[in-house]
Parts: structure tokens; C-alpha cells; sequence
């Protein structure tokens, strides 16, 4: 070390290392602030994300359940909470009829457990490839080909064996793919035709298990869970609800758009939060290191005079002031973005669950991107903190300096 | 950054003065930290899920909005005795005390030789401790159960710490030992007598 | 080639009206000259000492150094011009902590980009004020004599023509003084100028003039 030129950098790094508690206090409130901003920072995206995904995954306008299980079926959308619920297959045909009403497609639920040790109950939810359009876009962006009768479409967070099969009620099926990540319901959801839904029934039975599509009174033929509702165009959700209302009964409808809006309220509602804290503590930043270089300067005023009388000039006095605060920053910015990526990556799935909102993490591409702007900003935290006292260093007549240093 | 880097490594591990004494606590303590969290962390602050004393596997989700379904069909469960994630507690428990034992002996000895032994078992217990929910036991099928996105990345990052913080200490000592255990960096107060003699 | 002040003066401001610190010097310092200043506290002979050394712009008068009106330069330039012509040695203990003994030495040699052997220049320096074994130690282990030792080989890295020095022998026994005079006497033999200020009368013998600084003025001593 001793032979290596003294160039500001060296004299900056000499004296952050002579002063390692001085150091390790900066380091820290440097790194806190990295910590919160990165982490927020994916938070707030990994919200956006799971809202843009939520939208996307909707599909349909209106979703007619049996009365008072409104919020049931929300449950299965948003995080695929199993549920089941059931009434007469007819109230398809009569829903169709209504005015305002383009298309229908019914769905089945059933919730399940796979025949894996220790799973946890999964939503298994029929569909008519026939009639749907809500379903089928999401499959074929991961599967080409028409889903065969006994085959399984699994959503992402399903754990699937390695001969990519699943066991139901001592029957095995094959799964034909599993799709994308969406961070709603459909991740832990698995998507069958009806005739399939019909086999595993079967199964159950078989094997002396009561599913309560008996309990409700009829079979599976005459029973469907909901009915999912496409408008025609130039119609209102609003009026389309008050006709279904009107003529048929014992039902409730669960409207698409309100299910966006009160996520989007709610992540609104944290994000604001998150970016509120994320700034506030910003600016806390800069004013405590702000406070703390200029405490900590004053506190070297001799050294400083003594650099000055050997001839430095005062550009290089501000130089090394500014060089230690830009390595102080660099070292919080990057040990507090390396502490928040431990926890929002590894933890990405507790925390989404926590949250009880859509949760999609941003891909590799977006988090570097975050990771970058993010740093910028927490490591020039230390310069602009320390613009203040470089500028007074350096404006100070060294006599003064010297005089005040004795 | 090379720099900077070797300033935080050599304030972490490679204690400048005083050596022995400082290294040694410093480490053992970390060692002896991330092994109780090894050891207890799944039992406390990121719990494996839980189980009933009937020996029924019962989640949080599954327990309370699925009560009935969970009647129904946990006839299909027969023949498993218990949840993977609770072997992989019980065996961390068994690995965190081991780590933590480990690191409290490392506080003790002073010998080099001694020390490198341990850093050695700390470092490959390290290993075992992250085998054991990864490969060697798992944890359960579900990605939304505790176990899989809390108790396992919280060990997965706990174990790894432990190997690399096992591998720097292992450096050191070796670095150490080539020179001949003399301390470098600034004069010691020791050394710094004798020269004004 | 010459240190000159041409009355020079320096003014504070004070409750009641103008202070002259120092009022209308005229010295000269030859290389190889080796001046002593002495004067009461508060006479004015560190405010004196830091103009010649570049640190305080006088009120009036000039200060010229090998010609040049280091005033008149931008600080950039000054503050070279300084570092290569003037070696200063300060009051009391100035050494940097985080530094040892060579690094505290090689200080000034880096200050202004000069290539980067300064390695070799900083032991011929340590060799010659006589602490070439301290080289690896750092400030706090060393003695006040050897500090000064220290700020000399310093103040000498740049081989400046001039050598100011305030109180180098302050807060040092007998023994040590006589050692650190007998320093700077060699060094002023070797044809750099000197300037020192000191409080001490049985070192003036060691220099070749003497001046005595009172309430601003700087007269010939005895």
C-alpha cells in the first residue's frame, strides 16, 4: 500500500478506514435508505405488475354465482382460494336470453387435494372449451393444441411431479401445460374441459369420497358454479346487471370492473404509501449525512488547513470530500440494494401472499433497470449531502482554518 | 470497487490488531448467531407449517376456510405420517445447534490449527444445512404454504451465509498461516516498542 | 531569485475600528538565508508568516517570490506554485492520522501530478531528517520531536527553495531543540531559504539574521 501513489481516492479510502465507526454510521444511513427505496421501488412494480395481470386475467364483464357467493368468487380470482358452489345448469340458457348479453361460458369448481403428500387444497376449475372465452387465451399461449379429455392445464404455482402428472383420488392425469405466471387466483388453480371434470368425479366417488355435487342433489350434468358473461358492445355493465336481476333469481353477480377497481384502490393506496416513505426518508437522508459531514468536517478543519498549506488547491479539498461521501454512498447504496434484494426475491411469494393483493415481481430485465436507477439515486445521496460542507472546506481562508484547528 | 471491498472484508474478518482475540469472538459470535437462527428459525420467526396433535397436516389456509373439505378429503392423506417440512425442521435443528456449538468453540481456541478445523466442520455443516430443505428432505408441495416461501429461501440465504462466511474466515486463516501468524497492516503497540528502543 | 515584502500590511476588523496585524514589513529572504522572527503573542509574526507563505492575501503591499506575485494567481496556479517553491512546516503536531510516517511525507509530492516515484524522494528525505526507521509507523506512536522531524521531510519532498517555519521547536526538551536546530541549519547550508518564528532566544544563534515583530512592525534585533 505504501507504494502506491496518494491520489485523492487513497487519501479518501485511508481516512474512511482510520475512522471505521464514523464510516460504518454513515455506511448505515446510506444503506437504509438504499434498502427502502429498492425495496419499495419493487414492491410498488410487483403491485403493478400483479394489477396489470389481474386486468388482463378478468376477461369477462360479469360472473353470475349463486346468491351470496359473491365474494367467494372473488376469492378464487384473486389468490385461488378454493371454494365450491353450484346451481341448476339451466340458469346458462335463461342468462343467455337476456338483453344485453353477447356471450356465455359456465364454469365448474371443484377444490381438491392432489394426491401429493401434504398439499394444500388446489381449485380445480372445469370450463367449456365450447362456449369460453376466458380461459382458452391464457392456454394457448402455453399449449398449441385443443386440451384432450383427462388432460390437466396447471397454473404456475402448481408443484407438478417430474412425469408432469398429478393424482387425483388414485387416478393419475397427465398435465398438458402449465401456464405463465399471472399472481391471481390462476396460479394455484388447475384447468380441466368438463368431460375430465366428469372422470375425476368419478374418481371420487370410487374411492368412497362425498363431494357435495351429490349433497347439492344433482350430478354434474345438470350443475355448473357460475356463469361468465361477455356484453354486447354499447351496453352497460350497470343495466345488463339490473336485466339479469330482473329475471332471474336466487343469484348474485360479481362485476369484473369492481374487482379491478377495489385492487387498484387498495395498491394504490399502498404504492402511495411506499413512495411517500421512499422520499421522505430521501430527503431525511441527505439532511442527516448532510448534518453528519458537516459535524465531521468542522471536526477536521485542521487537517484540511494542513493539506491547504502544502499546497493544495481548494478544488482538491472539495475533491476529497466529495470522493469520501461518493465511496461512503456507494458502499450503503449497494450493501442496503444486496440486503433488499435477500428479501423482496426469495420472499417475493410471502409476501404477495401477506399482502392479499396481486403480486407479479418484475422480470430480470426490469429489476436491473430498477436496481440501476435506484442506486443512482442512493449513491448520489452522499455528494449532494456533502456539496454543503465540500463548498465550505474550500471557502475558508486557511489561517482560519489553521487558527481554528490549534 | 476491488478496494472498497477488501476495506469491508478487512473490517468484518481480518481484525488488525489484536488478531486472535477480536477474529476470534467476531466470528464464533456470527457463527454461533446464524446457527441458533438455523436451529430455532423454523420453529419461530419463519415457522414450517404447522401440524394438529392428531397428527392431521393442517395449514393455515386449508384449516380455517376448508374445514369441511378438509374432512372430506383427508382420507386421501392415509399413509403419511407427517409433512416434509417438519423432518427438515426437526433436522436444522439439529444442524443450527451444531453450527452454534461450532462457533461457540471457535471462540475459544486460540490455536490456528484448531481454528481451521472448525471453520472447516462450521463450512460443511453449512452445506448439510442447506442440503437438507433444498435436496436431502424438501419442503412441501404447495408454493403458497409457509414452508416453501418462508422457511425455505430464510435457510437457503442463512446456509449460504454460513459457507461464505465459513470460506472467508478459511482465507484468512490460511493467509494467516503463510506468513507466519505475523499480524499486518499498522504496527502493533508491541512491535511500535521495540522500534523506539 | 528572492523571497520580497514590499509594505506589506494586514487589517482585521475589530469593535472599534481597523486592527494592523501587520503593518508596512519589508523583508527579504535569500536562498540560503536563514531568518529568524521573534515577538510577544498576538505581535503579528504567524499572520506575517502566512502571507510569505502564500496562505493570506495582504491587505496592501506585495509579496513576491522569485518575482512572481503569487496574489495575483488563480488558486489553482497559486496553490502549485506554492507547493513546488514553499516547504512549510506548522505549529504543534501536524501529521495525518490515517497515515504513516512515509505516506504523511509523501503528502505533498501527490498533491500535484508529478509522475510516481515518490517513494524515493520521501526516504532521502526520512534519511536526512533521521527517521528513516519510523517509516511504517503511524502518527499517534511517534514522539513530538519525531513528529516535527516528520513535518520537516515533508515540508522538504518537493525540494522547495523555501522553508517556512512556525515555532518548529515548540514543546520541545533541550535536547531534541538543539537536534532540530542543528536540522535546519544543514538544510539552509544546502541553500534553501529559511524563515522560522519561534519564542525560544537561545536558538537564534542558528540563523543567520534575527528580526523582532512588535504590534505589527518588524524591526532588526539587537
Amino acid at each position: 500500500m505504501g507504494l502506491k501513489p496518494l491520489t485523492t481516492r487513497q487519501l479518501s479510502k485511508n481516512n474512511l478506514r482510520s475512522n471505521p465507526f464514523r464510516t460504518v454510521c454513515l455506511v448505515m444511513v446510506v444503506s437504509v435508505l438504499s434498502f427502502t427505496m429498492f425495496g419499495g421501488a419493487v414492491l410498488s412494480q410487483s403491485l403493478k405488475n400483479g394489477l396489470d395481470s389481474l386486468k388482463n386475467r378478468l376477461g369477462a364483464d360479469l360472473a353470475v354465482v349463486p346468491l351470496e357467493h359473491e365474494s367467494q368468487y372473488e376469492g378464487i380470482i384473486l389468490s385461488g382460494e378454493p371454494s365450491r358452489f353450484y346451481f341448476d345448469r339451466s340458469m346458462e340458457q335463461q342468462i343467455k336470453e337476456i338483453q344485453g348479453v353477447e356471450e356465455v361460458s359456465p364454469q365448474l369448481y371443484l377444490s381438491t387435494l392432489s394426491a401429493a403428500c401434504c398439499s394444500v387444497p388446489v381449485q380445480v376449475i372445469g370450463f367449456d372449451p365450447d362456449s369460453d372465452f376466458v380461459i382458452k387465451p391464457w392456454i394457448t399461449k402455453v399449449y398449441g393444441r385443443k386440451l384432450e379429455t383427462g388432460q390437466l392445464i396447471a397454473g404456475s404455482d402448481i408443484v407438478i411431479n417430474d412425469s408432469k402428472t398429478l393424482k387425483f383420488f388414485n387416478d393419475t392425469y397427465p398435465v398438458a401445460a402449465q401456464l405463465e405466471k399471472t399472481s391471481t387466483g390462476m396460479d394455484y388453480s388447475i384447468y380441466a374441459n368438463m368431460d375430465t371434470m366428469r372422470m375425476l368425479l368419478e374418481g371420487a366417488k370410487k374411492t368412497g369420497m362425498n363431494l357435495s355435487v351429490d349433497v347439492y342433489g344433482t350430478d354434474i350434468d345438470h350443475s355448473i358454479s357460475t356463469v361468465l358473461v361477455k356484453l354486447k358492445k354499447g351496453y352497460d355493465v350497470d343495466t345488463v346487471t339490473t336485466n339479469i336481476r330482473r329475471q332471474v333469481s336466487g343469484i348474485g353477480i360479481v362485476k369484473s370492473k369492481n374487482v379491478f377497481l377495489s385492487a387498484a384502490n387498495q395498491i394504490s393506496v399502498l404504492i402511495t404509501f411506499v413512495n411517500t416513505i421512499a422520499y421522505a426518508l430521501w430527503i431525511i437522508a441527505v439532511f442527516v449525512l448532510a448534518v453528519m459531514f458537516t459535524v465531521i468536517m468542522n471536526g477536521r478543519k485542521k487537517e484540511f488547513a494542513l493539506l491547504r498549506s502544502l499546497g493544495a488547491a481548494r478544488v482538491k479539498l472539495c475533491k476529497i470530500v466529495l470522493t469520501e461521501s461518493l465511496m461512503i454512498s456507494i458502499l450503503g447504496g449497494v450493501l442496503g440494494a444486496f440486503l433488499a434484494s435477500l428479501v423482496v426475491f426469495p420472499f417475493s411469494t410471502y409476501i404477495g401472499e401477506s399482502l392479499h393483493l396481486p403480486y407479479l415481481l418484475p422480470d430480470v430485465i426490469s429489476s436491473i433497470r430498477l436496481l440501476v436507477g435506484n442506486l443512482v439515486l442512493a449513491i448520489a445521496t452522499g455528494p449532494v449531502a456533502a456539496i454543503y460542507s465540500a463548498g465550505k472546506v474550500s471557502r475558508t481562508e486557511t489561517c482560519v482554518l489553521i487558527r481554528e484547528g490549534e | 470497487m476491488a478496494g472498497t471491498k477488501g476495506f469491508f472484508f478487512g473490517k468484518c474478518l481480518t481484525v488488525k490488531r489484536g488478531y486472535s482475540v477480536k477474529n476470534r469472538l467476531v466470528s464464533g459470535i456470527v457463527f454461533l448467531a446464524l446457527g441458533l437462527l438455523i436451529a430455532l428459525g423454523p420453529q419461530t420467526i419463519f415457522p414450517v407449517c404447522r401440524i394438529t396433535d392428531s397428527g392431521e397436516e393442517v395449514t393455515k389456509t386449508a384449516s380455517e376456510k376448508n374445514k369441511d373439505m378438509s374432512e372430506h378429503n383427508m382420507g386421501n392423506m392415509k399413509g403419511t405420517t407427517s409433512m416434509k417440512c417438519h423432518w427438515t425442521a426437526r433436522a436444522e435443528l439439529g444442524v443450527g445447534l451444531l453450527i452454534a456449538f461450532e462457533g461457540f468453540l471457535l471462540t475459544l481456541f486460540d490455536s490456528r490449527q484448531t481454528r481451521f478445523g472448525l471453520n472447516a466442520a462450521i463450512g460443511l455443516s453449512g452445506i448439510l444445512s442447506l442440503l437438507f430443505p433444498t435436496i436431502l428432505t424438501g419442503v412441501c408441495g404447495s408454493t403458497r404454504m409457509d414452508c416453501r416461501s418462508l422457511t425455505l429461501p430464510a435457510l437457503v440465504i442463512i446456509s449460504v451465509s454460513v459457507i461464505v462466511c465459513s470460506v472467508m474466515n478459511g482465507i484468512n486463516l490460511y493467509k494467516k498461516d503463510r506468513i507466519g501468524g505475523r499480524p499486518y497492516g499498522p504496527k502493533t503497540s508491541d512491535h511500535q516498542a521495540a522500534v523506539k528502543e | 531569485m528572492a523571497i520580497e515584502l514590499k509594505e506589506v500590511t494586514k487589517e482585521y476588523a475589530r469593535k472599534n475600528g481597523l486592527f494592523k496585524a501587520v503593518n508596512e514589513v519589508n523583508l527579504s529572504l535569500d536562498k540560503g538565508d536563514f531568518i529568524n522572527i521573534i515577538g510577544r503573542s498576538g505581535s503579528g509574526k504567524s499572520t506575517l508568516l502566512n502571507m510569505v507563505a502564500g496562505l493570506l492575501t495582504p491587505t496592501s503591499g506585495v509579496v513576491e517570490i522569485d518575482g512572481s506575485n503569487i496574489f495575483s494567481m488563480k488558486d489553482q496556479e497559486a496553490s502549485a506554485f506554492r507547493n513546488s517553491k514553499i516547504g512549510y512546516v506548522p505549529q504543534g503536531s501536524s501529521a495525518l492520522s490515517s497515515l504513516n510516517v512515509l505516506d504523511n511525507v509523501r503528502i505533498p509530492f501527490h498533491l500535484w501530478n508529478r509522475g510516481k516515484n515518490s517513494v524515493e524522494p520521501a526516504r532521502l528525505r526520512l534519511k536526512q531528517t533521521g527517521i528513516s526507521h519510523l517509516s511504517d509507523v503511524y502518527p499517534k506512536h511517534l514522539s513530538g520531536g519525531e513528529l516535527k522531524r516528520v513535518a520537516i521531510a515533508r515540508a522538504l519532498i518537493n525540494n522547495p527553495d523555501y522553508l517556512i517555519a512556525d515555532e518548529p521547536t515548540g514543546d520541545l526538551d533541550a535536547e531534541t531543540t538543539l537536534e532540530i536546530m542543528k536540522l535546519l541549519k544543514e538544510i539552509a547550508e544546502n541553500g534553501t531559504g529559511i524563515i522560522m518564528v519561534t519564542h525560544e532566544l537561545e536558538v537564534l544563534d542558528f540563523g543567520s539574521r534575527t528580526f523582532l515583530m512588535d504590534k505589527g512592525k518588524l524591526q532588526m534585533y539587537i
